[in-house]
């Protein structure tokens, strides 16, 4: 697959199709020295980094990980990726109408592919909908309107409760007096009902 | 007088000094004022630098008692109250970071108006750390914006209800602070060494200490005061308040609360850690869909507060040096943030994201300087939230028992969380369409603003970059605490 879709690519980009050059300023051109060297050098490193001994110098035990050339895996890998290149070359070497029509009979797959599968628009409905629409508003509203409210209604409760009982400090001594007077009257009553019953 | 000799008693007489200074100066001398405070905050600076290599140098040099540079002075002999002073590690970084944030401080509020000679002076009463409340209540009420009278009122009487509570758990604990015959005392090492408080008194004064001091913690459900109270603040206040008073709930709960009465601690943690570990992720939950940047960050230090009160109560030194860690860390981010936030109101006057956009064109230093900050709150590498958080969860991954785990695995989830809304505001404030014509008129940084966040960013990056440094400082003052921990708790 790997060696399929990266030929593919190699032969749109380079092959495919003639690129028609209108404005002469805007023709591609070979990339500048300081594009060339780190490709180059890259290139070279990337031929080369199969021969690295890494099973020498990879380890979670302390010592060295046995591995081993296993010739059937390895001859049929090449075999398969051999075969994935002819295919690219086959499809995309030239233009002609042999992809369109692939795409066409398996229209469905070929939908969910481009799309990546919609792993972003399922990406995007949890964050936003389930996430953000479904958890945090809900939160938000439950500390501004419960949290919150109860201490404000403490706050307020203090407030009203003060607001009724400042009759009870009114200054007036008649005031006073006359709830004395209802007292006593009222203690008088009980303790008359207390003697009698 | 001997006490004079100690240098901590110099980090309430220089914020005193200098309100004395700016009450001197004339009411429209600005540059007088600025000169005071400037040089207020700096001595301060210097004090607490040269704090830190006072006590390297004792350790270094082999002193390993709890606390150093003691003394102690009678204050009112009937109740035996004395004005005692030490530090250990802890203290030592908590002080570092309020000289700093108060340095910060001062150049955030440089163009302050009106009243620019009483908004310092009751900014230095705060920085003294004696009197808290009520200059934080004069400061939000004459010169915040918004919403302030009713924010004022709010952060003060919650605040007040939570110092009720924990009151009563002071005099509780001053009433059971030495065995039968003794003397009583309010002297915390003293108590501690005594360990005379009955258990069954234990499991009634630690809650109240520890809901006392989580209140200040911005501890759900005792939280709504911060939202409120942050939004109004003028920046200075707001900076002061998030990264240095919030810490003394951390502290409190630490020095007060757990030390003092292990055994409740230990009877009554896992209430408080289901507590902290919702305010966790609540907190961040809650910052997610909030549009005021202020709201942004005020929900955001529930999350983080609620972090340190969390790692506080796993008792190991793992977790409990990464709460210290953390509350430098968000101390100095969250300044930040608010100076920040202060900046760009100070020019675009909104703070809801929706009205603004494409800033990072238009000042790019305080683009910057937000995204940074973004990115220590969500724990980058190299910055200071990822030392913290990575030492909180570490430690609170130690315990084995499946509660403790699924707590942690739980709390470490709002580190996601925490990406989200830092990312949400940064993509909408700061990239994206100018959505208004006039913020395209508008300047970057000034001076004053400059030196001010860059304080704050080297300060974040240093403790990000060398986090060794200050975990030798805070952990070695945990050690005999958690062996003492350990002793009482059976089950450690």
């Amino acid at each position: 697959m790997t060696a399929f879709y990266m030929f593919r690519i190699y032969y749109l980009i380079f092959f495919w199709k003639k690129h028609e050059v209108h404005d002469p300023h805007h023709a591609p051109k070979d990339q500048p020295w300081t594009m060339t060297v780190p490709l180059i050098i890259l290139a070279v490193i990337s031929i080369f980094a199969g021969g690295v001994p890494f099973h020498d110098l990879v380890t979670w035990d302390g010592h060295h990980l046995h591995t081993a050339l296993d010739m059937k895996v390895a001859c049929t890998s090449v075999v398969i990726a051999l075969v994935g290149i002819g295919l690219a070359t086959v499809m995309y070497r030239k233009e002609n109408p042999l992809p369109d029509r692939l795409a066409n009979s398996m229209r469905g797959l070929w939908t969910a592919s481009y799309k990546r599968f919609y792993m972003d628009e399922l990406y995007q409905f949890i964050t936003h909908k389930i996430i953000f629409q479904g958890i945090c508003v809900p939160i938000a509203w439950f500390d501004r309107h419960i949290i919150d409210g109860f201490m404000n209604w403490m706050a307020e409760a203090t407030n009203s409760l003060s607001f009724g009982i400042r009759r009870l400090q009114s200054g007036s001594i008649q005031a006073y007096v006359y709830v004395y007077l209802i007292g006593a009257l009222l203690l008088g009553v009980v303790t008359m009902l207390c003697v009698l019953l | 007088m001997e006490i004079f000799n100690n240098i901590l008693i110099y980090f309430v007489i220089v914020p005193l000094l200098t309100l004395g200074g700016l009450a001197l100066c004339h009411n429209r001398g600005i540059k007088a004022i600025r000169t005071v405070a400037v040089v207020g905050a700096s001595v301060l600076m210097v004090l607490a630098v040269w704090l830190v290599s006072i006590f390297l140098q004792a350790r270094g040099a082999g002193d390993t008692s709890e606390m150093i540079l003691r003394s102690d002075v009678l204050w009112y002999a009937p109740l035996n109250i004395h004005l005692a002073l030490g530090v250990d590690g802890i203290s030592v970084v908590m002080i570092l970071l309020s000289a700093f944030i108060v340095f910060a401080g001062v150049f955030a509020s440089w163009k302050m108006n009106p009243l620019p000679k009483q908004f310092f002076m009751w900014f230095f009463l705060l920085s003294t750390g004696v009197v808290a409340l009520i200059p934080m209540y004069l400061l939000i009420g004459v010169w915040g914006s918004g919403n302030k009278n009713y924010s004022a009122m709010k952060l003060t009487l919650m605040l007040m209800g939570g110092s009720a509570f924990l009151m009563l758990g002071l005099i509780g604990i001053y009433f059971h602070s030495a065995p039968e015959g003794q003397p009583l005392t309010m002297n915390i090492l003293d108590i501690a060494h005594n360990d005379a408080i009955p258990h069954g008194w234990q499991n009634v004064l630690f809650p109240l200490t520890f809901v006392g001091f989580g209140v200040l913690g911005a501890m759900f459900p005792f939280h709504t005061w911060s939202p409120d109270g942050h939004a109004s603040a003028p920046t200075a206040v707001s900076m002061l308040h998030a990264g240095v008073l919030m810490k003394l709930g951390g502290y409190g709960c630490f020095r007060i609360a757990i030390y003092l009465m292990p055994y409740a601690a230990n009877e009554l943690a896992w209430i408080f850690l289901l507590l902290t570990g919702f305010s966790i992720v609540y907190g961040a939950l809650s910052a997610c869909v909030q549009t005021d940047l202020k709201y942004i960050n005020a929900y955001s230090s529930v999350s983080h507060c609620g972090m340190v009160l969390f790692a506080i109560l796993m008792f190991n030194t793992t977790a409990m040096t990464g709460a210290v860690l953390q509350m430098l860390s968000h101390g100095l981010m969250t300044a930040l943030f608010f100076a920040l936030i202060g900046m760009i109101y100070g020019r675009t006057h909104t703070r809801d994201i929706r009205d603004m956009g494409g800033m990072m064109h238009i000042m790019p230093y305080l683009g910057v300087g937000y995204v940074i900050a973004g990115l220590a709150s969500l724990g980058l590498p190299g910055l200071s939230g990822f030392a913290a958080e990575m030492t909180i969860f570490f430690g609170s991954f130690q315990h084995t028992d499946m509660f403790h785990r699924v707590l942690t695995i739980m709390a470490t989830t709002s580190i996601v969380v925490t990406a989200v809304y830092i990312l949400r505001v940064v993509a909408k404030l700061l990239f994206g369409e100018v959505q208004d014509e006039h913020h395209r008129t508008l300047t970057d940084a000034s001076w004053e603003e400059r030196l001010s966040t860059a304080t704050l960013i080297l300060a974040v990056a240093a403790i990000g970059c060398f986090p060794n440094f200050f975990i030798n400082i805070i952990s070695s003052s945990f050690e005999p605490v958690v062996k003492a921990l350990q002793a009482a708790l059976p089950m450690l």
